[in-house]
């Protein structure tokens, strides 16, 4: 919803938004497409902890608020640092670049080694019992 | 998970944290132009995300997760579905060497012809598999 709403922002130039372009993208391409993604996969990809626990699913809550937050601040800031002369706004923007890199970085570690053979999966199954 | 859906979730996941490294870079440069040099990569950035992450993930799980052929149980040419990575990874490696200003004006052009191939050959591969286990 966001992304589409900042799509038609684009379109009215009489709002004159600054730096908008980059943010549509981002919103459509990181905010849903790939938030989907990850989101699906870490539901559907063998070898999840079915028990419900931050401490179980660190890695994918650490991804999710990593994103969430990188994100949010990234839409206040990215704009802002173009028309105000304030640094804070650039620190901001410097923190969302951070956080949306730890997301990747967390869910990357979460799931790969759930990208696994059936076979693998069934041994590490019956090591664990 | 089957070798190939493996192989290419794998594959996208090294493509994504590299593109996200790319655009941490950038985004940072934004705020202060340490090293405006960076935005040269902006065309790598986009082709492994689209690319690299989001098509070769979702043709990797597709292959894995769409249903089998009711006869074989299979999921078809195990040899002509091995070749949809390698195609599409050479592709992608081509492309963003394409970028890179080697001069070399065919490398674009080989890279696109080579995803094309790719996406003609998940077609071929998964048209039969799109089907319903109900009998009507």
């Amino acid at each position: 919803m966001g992304s589409l709403v900042l799509g038609i922002a684009l379109q009215v130039e009489a709002l004159g938004f600054p730096g908008l372009v980059p943010l549509f993208w981002h919103t459509l391409m990181v905010g849903w497409i790939t938030q989907i993604i990850m989101g699906v996969s870490l539901w559907m990809f063998p070898g999840r902890n079915k028990v419900e626990s931050f401490s179980n699913q660190k890695w994918a809550w650490l991804a999710y608020i990593f994103l969430e937050s990188g994100l949010i601040l990234r839409i206040i800031s990215e704009p802002l640092v173009l028309v105000s002369v304030s640094s804070a706004w650039k620190v901001i923007l410097i923190v969302s670049a951070f956080f949306q890199f730890f997301a990747v970085m967390s869910y990357v570690i979460e799931i790969w080694p759930r990208v696994i053979s059936k076979d693998k999966l069934v041994r590490k199954k019956f090591k664990g019992k | 998970m089957p070798d190939v859906s493996r192989w290419m979730i794998r594959m996208s996941l090294v493509y994504f944290l590299v593109s996200a490294g790319i655009g941490m870079c950038m985004l940072i440069n934004k705020a202060h132009p340490y090293f405006p040099e960076v935005w040269l990569l902006l065309p790598v950035h986009i082709e492994f995300m689209i690319f690299g992450w989001v098509i070769q993930f979702t043709l990797g799980t597709a292959y894995w997760i769409l249903p089998r052929f009711l006869d074989t149980k299979g999921r078809g040419n195990g040899k002509a579905a091995m070749a949809m990575p390698v195609l599409l990874n050479m592709g992608i490696v081509l492309v963003a060497l394409s970028t890179s200003g080697t001069g070399f004006s065919y490398l674009a052009l080989s890279g696109r012809i080579l995803e094309a191939l790719t996406v003609i050959l998940f077609i071929s591969l998964h048209w039969k598999r799109v089907v319903s286990y109900s009998e009507s």
